[in-house]
C-alpha cells in the first residue's frame, strides 16, 4: 500500500518491488520487509499491502541515520547494518547506499519453549544467487550502478514456523 | 522601546500600579528585540506562572524590591500585566516532580 | 557540575525551522547530526532533512551541562518527538516565520508537545520575520493565547548565537521559576 503522495516515479517504484521481492525469496525466514529512502519514505513492501509499511520505514530511516552516527563517533568508518533481538523474532536494518532494506523475521510458535542453547534468533540471509541488489539513488529518482550484496550467515538457521504472524 | 522607557523611569511604583494588589502577565515581553538582564526573565516568568504581589515577584525571582518595581512599571507601560481577580488566586506553581532535578541557584546564567 | 541535574532541552518545529542550525550554533561539543539526503523536494526546497534526531551540549556558568536534543521535523517521525521528549525539563518551540503555514504550525506543535510533556515550559522562536516584527510577533501570541498557552515569543535568527541562548536561557529561567518549591499560597 503506496500512499499517492510517494515522491518516486512509477518505475523505480515497481524495480525496487522487484528487488525486494526476489530478496524476501532468496530468504525464507523473512515475514516483512520493507524497502526504504533514507529519509524515511517506504518505496517497495512485502507483503504489498503491509499496512505498517509507512511507519516501519520511518523508523527504520531513523535507526539506520543513528547507526550511520554512532558509527562515525566510534570512528569505525562505514556502517552496514542494525541487527535487533527480541523476544519474538529478529529486526534486521540493512545499508544499502543512501536506502536500507528492513527485514522482519516471524516469531516463534506461541508455546514452544527455548530447551536448548538460547537462539539467537539470527536468520541466515542467503546470497541473491546471481542477482545483484541494485542501489537506489532516491535524490535524483535514478537507478544508477549496481553492486552485489553479500549474504551473511548467522546463528543456527532456526526455521520459524511458517504463517506465524509478525507483529 | 516602551520597555526601557517604563524600566528606566523610576524605581518607585507607578501610581496606577497597587503594591497590595497581585498582579500576572497577560503576554510575554518580546524579549527578541531588547537584551533582558536574566533578572528580568526570572520576573516575567514568576507572574506568567501565577499571579503575584510586588513582594512575592522580588522573592521568587530573587531580585530586589526595586528591580521588581522597575519590572512592574515596564510591564505596565508596555500594556502586557493586569490585575488577577481575588477569586481567581491560586497556589503558586507545582510541587517538584520527582523525576526534575532541584534547580541550584543562579543556573539562569548562561556564559559568554 | 551535580550528576543528578539532568536538564534536558528539547528543540522542534516544523521542518526547516532551523533546529540544527540552532544546535549547531551553541553546542559546545560538535553536535551528533542525522541529516539525510530530502528525496521530497517538492514539500519541502531543502537538501537535507533531519531523521534521527541532532545532539548538542551546552555548558551553564555553574558548570552544569545542558544537554540539547533536536526532533526531526517532518510528521511521519512523530513516534521520535515522544522517545526524545522523556524526562524533558521544556520545549523551544522554532518556527519559520516566512512560511505560509507558520501559524498553522505554531499551533499544531504546541497542541503536540503539550501532549506529550504536559505541564512543561515552552519557549517560541520565530525566524525570517521582517524587520520590525511587533505587530507580526503579535499573531503568534495571540494563537498562543486561543489556545490557553501563554509562553514567551521571540524573533530570532537562529545563526546567530546569541538568539539561541536567550530561547535557552528564558526556559531555564521559567523552569527555574516553576520548579522552585512554593514559597506562597493564596492568602
Amino acid at each position: 500500500m503506496q500512499p499517492v503522495s510517494l515522491p518516486f516515479p512509477p518505475q523505480v517504484v515497481a524495480a525496487a518491488q522487484g528487488s525486494l521481492q526476489e530478496f524476501v525469496d532468496a530468504n525464507s525466514e523473512v515475514q516483512l520487509a520493507v524497502l526504504t529512502s533514507g529519509d524515511g519514505f517506504e518505496v517497495a513492501a512485502h507483503p504489498r499491502d503491509l499496512p505498517a509499511a509507512q511507519r516501519l520505514a520511518a523508523m527504520s530511516s531513523s535507526l539506520q541515520a543513528l547507526s550511520e552516527a554512532i558509527v562515525r563517533e566510534a570512528g569505525l568508518g562505514r556502517a552496514r547494518n542494525l541487527i535487533i533481538e527480541s523476544d519474538g523474532g529478529t529486526i534486521v536494518v540493512l545499508g544499502i547506499a543512501a536506502t536500507s532494506v528492513t527485514a522482519v523475521t516471524g516469531r516463534r510458535g506461541v508455546g514452544q519453549r527455548d530447551t536448548g542453547p538460547p537462539p539467537l534468533g539470527l536468520t541466515r540471509l542467503r546470497r541473491i544467487p546471481g542477482a545483484q541488489l541494485r542501489r537506489f539513488d532516491f535524490a535524483s529518482k535514478s537507478i544508477t550502478s549496481a553492486t552485489e550484496h553479500k549474504g551473511h550467515s548467522y546463528g543456527n538457521g532456526k526455521r520459524v514456523p511458517q504463517g506465524s504472524a509478525a507483529r | 522601546m516602551s520597555w526601557f522607557a517604563g524600566y528606566h523611569a523610576s524605581e518607585k511604583l507607578a501610581p496606577w500600579l497597587n503594591p497590595a494588589a497581585r498582579y500576572r502577565v497577560t503576554r510575554w515581553p518580546n524579549f527578541g528585540l531588547i537584551r533582558p538582564l536574566p533578572s528580568n526573565i526570572r520576573i516575567a516568568a514568576g507572574l506568567a506562572s501565577a499571579p503575584m504581589r510586588l513582594e512575592e515577584i522580588a522573592s521568587r525571582a530573587r531580585v530586589s524590591i526595586e528591580e521588581g518595581t522597575r519590572a512592574l512599571n515596564a510591564l505596565a507601560v508596555a500594556q502586557i500585566v493586569e490585575v488577577a481577580d481575588a477569586d481567581t488566586d491560586t497556589k503558586l506553581a507545582v510541587a517538584p516532580r520527582s523525576s526534575a532535578p532541584r534547580p541550584r541557584g543562579g543556573f539562569c546564567g548562561i556564559p559568554e | 557540575m551535580s550528576a543528578d541535574q539532568d536538564l534536558k532541552i528539547v528543540f522542534t518545529g516544523p521542518m526547516g525551522a532551523g533546529k540544527t542550525t540552532a544546535i549547531r550554533a551553541i553546542s559546545d561539543i560538535p553536535p551528533i547530526c542525522t541529516e539525510v539526503a530530502n528525496s521530497d523536494r517538492v514539500t519541502h526546497a531543502k537538501d537535507s532533512t533531519t531523521v534521527g534526531m541532532d545532539y548538542g551540549q551546552l555548558q551553564l556558568s555553574d558548570g552544569a551541562i545542558v544537554r540539547l536534543y533536536g526532533t526531526p521535523g517532518q510528521a511521519r517521525f512523530a513516534f521520535m518527538w515522544e522517545i526524545l521528549s522523556r524526562g524533558a525539563i521544556g520545549v523551544i518551540l522554532l518556527i519559520d516565520g516566512s512560511t505560509a503555514t507558520a501559524l498553522e504550525d505554531l499551533g499544531s506543535y504546541a497542541e503536540t508537545f503539550r501532549r506529550i510533556i504536559p505541564g512543561q515550559p515552552f519557549v517560541i522562536g520565530v525566524g525570517r520575520t521582517a524587520g520590525d516584527d511587533g505587530r507580526e510577533l503579535d499573531k503568534y501570541a495571540q494563537a498562543l493565547a486561543d489556545r490557553e498557552i501563554l509562553a514567551p515569543v521571540f524573533g530570532v535568527d537562529i545563526r546567530n548565537r546569541e538568539d539561541v541562548l536567550l530561547l535557552i536561557e528564558t526556559l531555564l529561567c521559567i523552569f527555574e521559576v516553576q520548579v522552585t518549591e512554593p514559597a506562597y499560597a493564596a492568602s
